[in-house]
This record gives C-alpha cells, structure tokens and sequence, in this order.
C-alpha cells in the first residue's frame, strides 16, 4: 500500500522511464518508486518488454558468468582488454606449453654446462634462438581441445598466439634468471638475443600464412643450415660481429613490418558487434 | 528461399586419396540434411563450408565472400558462420558459461554486457538455461552435446554447419531441437550429416546423399521417398533378393528390394527404405579411391 501521498506523474514517469531525466531527477525519481506502489506499477507498465528483458537477460548473465581467477584480475587492473581475458582464461593449454618451455630451457642449460667452452657457443648459438620459436608454436597449435572450434571463427588466431606466448614468457621468466645464475654458463645473451627476436618474429609472420609445424619446420631448418654453415666454415663468430647483429636487425625490422601489415589484415572488424 | 552459399568444383583429396569428388552445389535458406555412409565424404564437405580446411580445388561463396579467396573474404565468411563438428573437446575446468563466454570472444563478441546476454540466450536455446556455472566436466553427455549445439548458434548465424549433432541427445530432447533447427533455417542455411533418417523426413527441406565422396542424390525428401515406390514390400516371408528385410511388431516381414512373393504387398517407404536401394545402386567404387572422413 502506498504511503505518499504525491505521484510522480505520467510525463514525469515517462521520462524516468526514457532515463531522459537528468542524474538527480532519476535518482529522486527511482527513490520515490521505490517506495510507491501506485507509481512503481505504472512505471512498469512503461517500460517496453523487451527491455526489461533485455535488463533480466544482464542480471543472470552477470550472476551466471565465470569467476575470474586472481592473476586475470591483476591484468584487467593493468588495462589487459576483456576479451583476450576470456582468451587466457581458457588457454589451459598454456600450462602445457609452460612447462614444455620450462623444461626444455633447465635440459637446455644443464646440457650447455657439461660441454667444452669452445662447443658450447656453437650448442647455444643453435639451439637458444629456437626456444622463443617453439614456445610461439607450442602457443599457437598446441593440443587446444577446441583447436577445431576456434578454427572457422574470425578472431586471429595470430592473436590468440601472441597472448599466450606473452603470458608464457613473462611465466619463464624467472627460470631464465635463474639459469643465467648456473656456474659455468656463459649464456651470452647478446649474442643470441637479436638472432632469436629475428626468427620469433618471422615465425609469427609465417604463422599468417602456414599451418604452425611447417611455419616452425622452415624456421627451424633455415637456422640449422646457417649455423651449420658458419661451423663448418669456421666463422661462428661472425653472429656476435656487427655485421651479423646488423644482419639480424635487418631481418627482425624486415620480419616486423610485415607482421604490423598482416596484423592489420587479420585483426578483428570494429563494430561488428 | 535467399541462396547463402555456393560450391563450384570443390574437390578435397589427402595426398592421392580423394574425399570428395568435384561438386557444384547451391545451398539455400532451408534444413538439408546430409546423407551417407561412414567415410563418405560428409565430414569433408562440411569442414570445407566451415572453412575449416581449404578445397583442393574449386571455389566456396558465403553470402558472396570466397572462402577460397584472401584471409580477409575467409574471415567476412566467418562472420556469418556456425559450426559445430563431430567432437568437440572442451577445455579443463571450464563451465557451460564460461566455455561459450569464450566462443563469443571468437566471435568477435567483444562487448562484455552483449556478449553475456548472448551467451545466456544460446543456453535458454538448448534448456540449459539454468546450468550456465556448471563445469562442464559435471554434465550429462546430452547435455555437453547440447552446450556444443548453443556455440553454433552465438552470433545468428547465416550458415549453420553441424555434424550429427543429434547423436547423444534422447527422443525430447531430439524433438526439441529439431523445433530450435527449423525456427534457424527461417532465415539461414542449415546443413546437418546425420546418420538418422528420421530426422531428415522429419525436418529436412532437402537431402543430399553422399557416397565415395560423390553426391548421388540432390532434392527433396518426397523426391527421395520417390525413388523407391514400388520396392518396399510387406509379406508373411522376406522377398528373394531382398537388400535388407526384418521382422516387424505386426509379425510380417517387410522387405526392401528383391522379388516379392505371391502374398506380399507394397508399402509406401520411408527415407531409410530409399537411401538404403540408393547405397545398393551407386555405381561400384574404384579400387584407386580411397576415402576419408
């Protein structure tokens, strides 16, 4: 039963229910329905089905939608957009990829040490620039059980790989550290660095137009081939040169360029939805 | 009826076996059903509309956009498209929401309040209205079909590609989605393999019937049903000859093919009796070709 004994009025109601109202109208408003069932009613009686469906429809998914773990919510705060949230959120995969990574750089360092100095440039040279490489590929195509449902969809699937790599090194990352800390292991990451940034990112480029084993599979060759080559002609050093540092920046500004032009091919249209 | 998709000399081999013969077909707003045995070709048609593998040969439009074209037509393709496929496998821990939370993402469902009243609409679609925070590793096989069904319909999609999607679902729950299939098929193209014929006669607006990756038959179920009038009998034994008989509640034989005997009478068939005399009378199979899924 209604206490009030003024009513807002059918203009007043209509408005309120438009929210054509300015901030304190709605409020004053929204406070006198709240208490006034004569006027709640024929509020209600305004506002068009659909919407209050639409506004139900809001409720039980907001109630109904999954929680966020904690790590996603510091990267919400960090102003990582929803989406590639959800896209993390159901990269379980990613573990998976994670501890591939881990291990393959712990087997990697311990392998390294118990090499002769003179070999073990040539071991690192080989294999450090491809560890980014298959983590990438390990992010892109790994056993993702909706591998075939994300598939025929149109968010990049480029995308999703650059999410889950970035997640999964910031992960390694510490282990990395560390490994730099294991006596007896000149990792010289300079060395390596600019030649490793140069085929990840080629990687990611032929990812935009092959599946991911024969993107890694040209990358992994073509990078045994030179090495391989500067081994045998005896010029390993030439990596750690400035020509060969300029060489891989040539190839790394070359391979970015062309990725920023495919990303723009592939990203997501705006205002689709 | 609006033409939604269009194949023009699409062919899929896997190294020199081939799947799928080349084909022309013109798909229009409706439910198609598609027919065959294991291996004929059915999976391998429908992956290529889902541009989920590109054609070894031919071309595929989508409301205009050619699948077989730049990624960028692909992707406008994909828009457009629902696809669910034979198996799908979920991700750990993940619930009913949550996992077609993030089919929306794929989507491009990137406003969040749309994007969760959707996902809500989809589940309400298949009665799992109510089971949005379940983790899907806690539902019922039925309903984890049916969670992969709602994916399929995120976005209203123009082209709805599902493969036996009624396999694990019971009797009401089949009937129940045969009403949400016909509603789709208003405005979009529905295309469903199945190995169930009385989802076709009960649903389809057209069958295509797939063998060793040929279509053998194009048209509608009473054309179908056609094809075998005066072939189906009912007798007190099983016609010489017969392709297939059995033994009904009745007590009397009914047969499908064969010589009928003095007693028997012919019957009006039914998809299944059809599509089986169509299996018997496709030409015989190459030896040189193999066929995949």
């Amino acid at each position: 039963m209604s206490t009030d004994t003024w009513h807002a009025g059918p203009d007043l109601l209509r408005r309120y229910a438009d929210a054509a109202l300015d901030d304190v109208g709605q409020a004053a408003v929204e406070t006198h329905v709240t208490r006034c069932a004569d006027c709640r009613r024929e509020a209600t009686a305004l506002v068009a089905e659909p919407a209050l469906e639409t506004v139900w429809q809001g409720v039980t998914a907001r109630v109904r939608a999954p929680r966020t773990h904690w790590t996603l919510r510091v990267l919400r705060r960090l102003g990582v957009p929803e989406p590639d949230l959800v896209v993390l959120r159901n990269s379980a995969n990613l573990l998976l990829a994670l501890a591939i990574a881990t291990m393959a750089a712990v087997g990697f360092a311990i392998a390294g040490s118990f090499l002769k100095t003179s070999s073990q440039e040539v071991f690192y040279l080989a294999l450090a620039p491809l560890l980014p490489t298959l983590l990438v590929a390990g992010a892109y195509d790994s056993t993702d059980p909706l591998r075939e449902l994300a598939e025929p969809t149109p968010f990049g699937k480029l995308r999703i790989a650059l999410l889950r790599t970035t997640i999964a090194v910031v992960g390694a990352l510490p282990l990395v550290v560390l490994m730099g800390l294991v006596p007896h292991i000149d990792t010289n990451v300079a060395t390596w660095l600019l030649p490793s940034l140069a085929l990840t990112v080629l990687t990611l480029v032929l990812l935009t137009w092959l599946r991911a084993p024969l993107a890694v599979g040209a990358v992994v060759t073509a990078w045994l081939l030179v090495v391989t080559g500067l081994r045998t002609s005896g010029e390993v050093e030439l990596v750690a040169d400035p020509a060969g540092q300029l060489l891989a920046a040539a190839v790394l500004v070359a391979a970015s360029v062309t990725l920023i032009g495919r990303l723009g091919v592939l990203r997501p249209e705006r205002g689709v939805r | 009826m609006t033409v939604v998709a269009e194949l023009v000399g699409v062919s899929k081999s896997y190294g020199r076996k081939r799947a799928l013969a080349p084909t022309d077909l013109t798909l229009s707003t409706g439910v198609i059903g598609l027919l065959g045995p294991n291996g004929a070709g059915k999976t391998t048609l429908l992956r290529l509309l889902a541009t989920a593998q590109p054609p070894t040969t031919g071309q595929i439009t989508v409301a205009g956009h050619d699948v077989t074209g730049s990624l960028r037509e692909r992707t406008r393709a994909r828009r457009l498209l629902g696809y669910l496929p034979q198996e799908v496998g979920f991700p750990s821990r993940t619930t009913a929401f949550g996992f077609l939370d993030y089919i929306g993402v794929l989507k491009e469902w990137s406003d969040t309040p749309a994007r969760h009243a959707e996902v809500q609409r989809v589940l309400d679609l298949v009665h799992l209205g109510t089971l949005g925070r379940s983790r899907v590793s806690a539902l019922s096989g039925g309903q984890r079909r049916r969670l992969a069904i709602a994916q399929a319909f995120i976005g209203d999609p123009r082209l709805v590609v599902l493969d036996e999607p009624t396999t694990g679902l019971d009797p009401e729950q089949r009937a129940s989605l045969r009403g949400l299939l016909s509603e789709q098929a208003r405005t979009s193209v529905v295309l469903l393999a199945t190995h169930q014929t009385e989802d076709v006669s009960a649903l389809c607006d057209r069958v295509i019937v797939l063998d060793d990756g040929v279509v053998c038959f194009d048209g509608t179920v009473p054309e179908l049903i056609a094809t075998a009038r005066g072939q189906v009998w009912v007798g007190a034994d099983a016609n010489v000859g017969a392709l297939s008989s059995w033994r009904t509640g009745s007590g009397a034989v009914r047969s499908v093919g064969g010589t009928p005997r003095h007693d028997s009478r012919a019957v009006e068939p039914a998809v299944e009796d059809a599509y089986l005399l169509m299996r018997a009378t496709t030409p015989t199979r190459s030896a040189s070709q193999g066929v995949l899924p």
